[in-house]
């Protein structure tokens, strides 16, 4: 066992990135091909509870995953579909994914489990979903990071993707087609979002209605905090997560009451969208 | 005409998805659907407490309204109803409240008024002002800044400001001198909606007929047009997200004044949110902002009979208002949401 | 070797119509053959408006031509996209080269070429080939978005180069070269064609073209009017450019830039039949203003007197846009000031609002988004009458008086012909009608300086001739008036300009 304090808020550290991590490279891609990920939170609370509830159903929590996956995905396709076909602001579909999962979740959680609360996985589907151990989640994540900064800048559909949001009539000149390439990056972002949300349900071994916590807003601001940049992203999910972590500690000690602290992570993106400039070009 | 059709495309989808989950998770969808659409008019306590809700999401759905007419969006609503509701119950409460204040009557009234709209004013400010100075988009610092600040306020109902009395999550029930009182029993409908309707329509006459009103109107709709005409446009952005903050806050008083006499944990939850989504429906005109929350109104008491009725309830507000988000945004309302591109001859 | 035919070629542009005005057609080629010869320098020449940029992008792919059609090597092509014509071998070099500020200049050559990943090393070594037979200096790591306009010129013509094209079009590629880079570059272009590349180059420098083509056409209102064969031999014996003058504008004086730097300012006549008045009523002195995406300005200073209409005429690339929006108060120079009647405005002050309020009315270059907008009512477009507060205040306090607001609105509607509700929305209406109702608008406050910004730019001659009466009419009664253009035909029309100075290069010499 691991006494030492400083190994252990690494571990734990690295433990609660990993889901940060994985929504801050969805919310990158989509930010590369020009849109805000507003969805991002939405998104991983509804991959959460797919996870959940096909885990609880099959008992197979890769099953629960690759479910959960093609559902966030499907979903997300045909609003960025929607989106592009019709003209509509990017922002305001986003918005409407987040309201979409809130209340689909709930009302799917109603209706199936009878509860609109916390739904737990039990039995021989609990032991399998934690049985997968939480630390692991990191690694792969910051492997995720380092696929994805070589796939922007090796590989030509990445390289088109990085400069989507930029210059989009440059690239429809080369052959490209901008339309595709922003609804794969919102793909690609749902894909990244139910990486999070899966991990962070098999880690409570439950799914709640706030399972995402603001992450997908505090993922918007580490993209910018980050450089924009998959390995600037590692960097500052990790400081995220320090901060977290102090004040899980904090909330520990009493001072700082457990229901303001739920505010922090929006407090502290509303700090870094307001502070740094390169943030500010966001489109909107 | 043409112009109704996607605010009534937005709306019958929305009560299309709502009335199939319900159909579809209840026991007996016939009685349930009988329930959804005979219920809300059946009484006058349905009726009536349909149009009290709804005076406050026209307050509420004239100020989002005002800020797009401006250019801005004002996607703070949740906590700016919020705060004010919880500062109006504060100061309402019975002498010897917090702040321990003497005055009775109507300066009590008053004050409580004023810091409510000061409160909603406020909070949406902040994202106005760096929205205009440091050119932040304030869709997400309204949305990041309601979103931090909403705990802190369900943490001072539970704690500091909560009712020692009693055992719900609530501020003490304000001063029986204070609240306005219902217009018919056993309905909550009072004075207020005539306040909000009043509200509405000199919101439409002062962006319709005067000046300042036609300079933030020509700001939020062209802004460069506007720069060159001589407009402020960071002034019209800032005015658009403070008047909707204030009048956010006007909603939070009678919110609690009017309706519920206190400040319960989550009192206007979902509500910022279906203001926008009135808004958004009505084209941003604060005149169609009226019918478009009486519908909405509509929708919400109708699902609340029907969730009564099959034991079954869920989030519906949020599904109402994702599916009215998707189908609106796909106009611009001539508003620029999107950033113009063209060339230059 | 394969030979280019370009057969009667026709473009011609349909207007929509808009409430008072039927719809029209615009020709902009009528009926134009050329053939493009591997190996040799062909030489595009021709006013504004003439029809040659509509010729090569129809020839590269980025426009259809409504009749006629390309042949090279004996293949009739349809391109649908530059795309196309890049596979059939024609590739071209833009004016304002189209490239992603976010890549190095070497991604911008190759991507777009086939395969996953890009190969940048093996890539390095072909462009660094392209780069050194052609003689251009570039490094190709740096990011495009730092690249000064000459250079993002050179990866866009490597970019071009990099799809070994049988034929390369230039547009204006000298324009952003200084003046003793273009020896070097025109040689490496010589050296290319008898390397086996037909290249069509456009240019507005006689001189260059009578130098260094080996033929020569000019088109003249979408006509072909002459084109040189090589039986004629070398070009330069036989061409001059005073024919070529001749041949591109038989009427009028010619004003192309050779001609127009040496004309800097023309004789000060008064103009309106009076003396000009000594003080100026506005002035501009030594403006800086330097922009990332486009050309500046530097050290501009210029006068206008009450009375008089001064031309301020540059061509793209000499900073006009950036003047236009200093002058006009939309963009803050980095120094300079302006004075308008007897007040200063220093740098940092110069805004719209501040210049409206003290007697300037502006008529932009922009008048679709900026001078109007679209989405906006006829009447919301007329509303705003230039005096910065808004319209027809009345009482009670801050209402608009909608009589008065009316009265004027159906006026100006009346005055200028156009037959529709005010409710309808500017989008509406022709560009021609959005500029005659701008003009009666900001002429409407009585100002004392009128700032326009090429005015008469798609106004057809009735609708020139209009808005030359109007500002002479302004001028006539004490106005100033400034008009910034292109149209370097203008120069010396004594007739409408009292004074004519050229912006050449963001300097006003």
């Amino acid at each position: 066992m691991i006494d030492d304090p400083i190994a252990i808020a690494a571990f734990a550290i690295a433990a609660m990135a990993a889901p940060l991590l994985f929504a801050t490279l969805g919310a990158l891609c989509s930010e590369y091909a020009g849109a805000l990920a507003v969805f991002m939170d939405g998104a991983i609370t509804l991959a959460g509870f797919v996870f959940i509830a096909i885990t609880a159903a099959t008992g197979l929590p890769a099953v629960g995953f690759v479910a959960a996956s093609l559902v966030v995905t499907g979903l997300l396709w045909a609003v960025a579909v929607f989106t592009e076909r019709t003209g509509a602001n990017p922002f305001l579909t986003g918005l409407g994914v987040n309201l979409f999962a809130a209340g689909f979740t709930s009302w799917l959680s109603s209706a199936i489990f009878e509860t609109q609360g916390a739904v737990s996985l039990t039995g021989k589907a609990a032991a399998a979903a934690l049985s997968f151990p939480r630390i692991a989640g990191f690694p792969i994540a910051v492997c995720s990071a380092i696929a994805l900064a070589l796939f922007v800048r090796y590989a030509k559909p990445g390289v088109a993707l990085r400069i989507a949001g930029e210059s989009p009539e440059f690239l429809a000149a080369r052959g490209f087609s901008p339309p595709r390439v922003r609804i794969a990056s919102w793909c690609v972002a749902a894909l990244f979002a139910s990486c999070a949300g899966s991990l962070l349900a098999a880690g409570l071994g439950a799914w709640v209605p706030s399972l995402s916590a603001g992450r997908g807003w505090t993922a918007l601001a580490a993209v910018y905090l980050g450089f924009r940049d998959p390995i600037g992203a590692i960097a500052a999910v990790l400081l995220f997560s320090g901060a977290d972590y102090l004040t899980t500690i904090a909330q520990g000690t009493g001072k700082i009451p457990g229901t303001v602290i739920l505010g922090f992570p929006y407090a502290l993106s509303l700090i870094v969208f307001a502070v740094i400039p390169r943030s500010r070009r966001a489109t909107f | 005409m043409r112009k109704l059709v996607q605010p009534a495309c937005a709306f019958a989808f929305a009560l299309a998805v709502i009335v199939a989950l319900l159909a579809l998770s209840s026991e007996s969808p016939q009685r349930t659907l009988v329930a959804f659409f005979a219920k809300p008019l059946s009484s006058w306590w349905y009726a009536g407490n349909l149009l009290n809700v709804a005076g406050l999401l026209i307050l509420a759905g004239t100020g989002s309204a005002f800020a797009l007419r401006a250019g801005a969006f004002n996607l703070g609503g949740e906590a700016q109803l919020y705060a004010s509701a919880l500062v109006a119950a504060v100061i309402l409460a019975p002498t010897g409240g917090p702040a321990g204040l003497a005055a009775e009557g109507f300066p009590r009234i008053a004050f409580a008024l004023a810091s409510a709209v000061a409160t909603g004013a406020l909070v949406a400010f902040i994202p106005g002002v760096l929205k205009a100075s440091l050119r932040v988009s304030e869709l997400i610092t309204s949305f990041l800044l309601s979103a931090a600040v909403t705990p802190v306020l369900d943490w001072l109902i539970s704690g500091p400001l909560r009712d020692p009395e009693q055992n719900l999550l609530a501020t003490r029930a304000i001063d029986p001198a204070f609240r306005i009182p219902p217009i018919a029993a056993p309905a909550l409908f009072n004075a207020s909606f005539f306040v909000a309707v009043g509200i509405a329509v000199c919101g439409a006459l002062f962006l319709g007929k005067t000046s300042p009103g036609y300079r933030i109107r020509i700001s939020g709709t062209a802004p460069e047009f506007a720069r060159y005409s001589g407009f402020s446009v960071k002034g019209a952005t800032i005015a658009g997200m403070t008047v909707s903050g204030a009048l956010h806050g006007l909603a939070g008083f009678f919110a609690v004044a009017g309706t519920w006499y206190m400040c319960h944990s989550g009192l206007t939850s979902g509500m910022g949110w279906g203001a926008l989504a009135c808004a958004l429906m009505a084209r941003a005109n604060p005149l169609a902002v009226i019918p478009a929350a009486i519908l909405y109104s509509w929708v919400e008491t109708a699902t609340d009979a029907a969730s009564l009725s099959a034991r079954f309830s869920f989030d519906s507000s949020a599904l109402v208002q994702a599916v009215i988000f998707l189908v609106i945004s796909v106009q611009t309302l001539g508003i620029p949401f999107l950033r113009e591109k063209r060339r230059r001859p | 070797m394969k030979k280019a035919e370009l057969r009667d070629i026709r473009k011609v542009y349909g207007t929509q119509s808009s409430p008072g005005e039927p719809g029209g057609s615009c020709t902009a080629l009528d009926g134009v053959s050329l053939d493009f010869l591997p190996g040799e320098m062909h030489a595009l020449l021709g006013e504004n408006g003439a029809g040659k940029s509509t010729l090569v992008h129809i020839f590269s792919g980025l426009n259809r031509p409504t009749a006629g059609c390309v042949i090279i090597g004996g293949k009739e092509h349809f391109f649908s996209s530059p795309r196309d014509a890049l596979a059939a071998g024609v590739a071209m070099v833009h004016q304002r080269p189209l490239l992603a500020p976010g890549l190095s200049a070497l991604d911008n050559v190759i991507l777009g070429e086939g395969g996953f990943f890009l190969n940048r090393r093996k890539a390095r070594l072909a462009v660094g080939r392209i780069a050194r037979d052609w003689g251009i200096k570039l490094d190709l790591d740096a990011p495009v978005a730092a690249l000064p306009p000459a250079d993002r010129l050179r990866t866009e013509l490597l970019a071009a180069l990099y799809s070994k094209p049988d034929f390369l079009v230039l547009d204006e590629p000298t324009a952003v070269l200084a003046p003793e880079e273009r020896e070097a570059f025109l040689a490496s272009v010589r050296r290319a064609c008898s390397g086996g590349v037909g290249v069509i180059l456009i240019t507005h420098r006689l001189a260059e073209a009578a130098r260094w083509a080996d033929r020569i056409t000019v088109l003249r209102h979408g006509k072909l009017v002459y084109s040189s064969t090589t039986a004629q031999g070398p070009v330069g014996e036989r061409v001059t450019e005073d024919f070529l003058a001749n041949l591109i504008d038989p009427d009028g004086v010619t004003a192309t830039v050779a001609t127009a730097t040496g004309n800097n300012t023309a004789d000060t006549g008064a103009h309106g039949g009076g003396i000009r008045a000594a003080l100026p009523v506005f002035a501009v002195r030594q403006l800086t203003s330097k922009p990332n995406d486009r050309d500046g300005i530097e050290s501009v200073s210029f006068e206008a007197y009450p009375g008089e209409i001064v031309g301020i005429f540059g061509l793209r690339g000499s900073g006009l846009e950036t003047l236009e929006d200093v002058i006009t108060g939309m963009r803050k120079p980095q120094s300079g000031d302006i004075m308008v009647g007897t007040e200063i405005l220093h740098q940092k002050s110069i805004t719209p609002a501040r210049l409206r309020s003290r007697g300037v009315a502006i008529i932009p270059s922009d008048r679709a988004f900026r001078g109007a907008h679209p989405n906006l009512t006829i009447r919301d477009a007329l509303t705003a009458r230039g005096s910065g507060t808004g319209a027809y205040i009345g009482r009670p306090p801050f209402a608009i008086r909608a009589s008065v607001r009316d009265a004027f609105v159906l006026g100006a509607m009346r005055d200028e012909g156009i037959d529709a509700s005010p409710s309808r929305r500017m989008g509406a209406l022709s560009g021609g009608q959005v500029q005659r109702l701008m003009l009666a608008r900001e002429l409407a406050g009585f100002p004392r300086v009128i700032v326009c910004a090429s005015p008469e730019w798609g106004l057809d001659i009735a609708g020139v001739s209009r808005l030359r009466s109007r500002l002479t009419a302004a001028a006539t009664a004490g106005c100033a008036v400034v008009v910034l253009s292109d149209d370097m035909d203008s120069v010396n029309d004594r007739s409408f300009y009292a004074r004519s100075l050229i912006l050449s290069e963001g300097r006003l010499p």
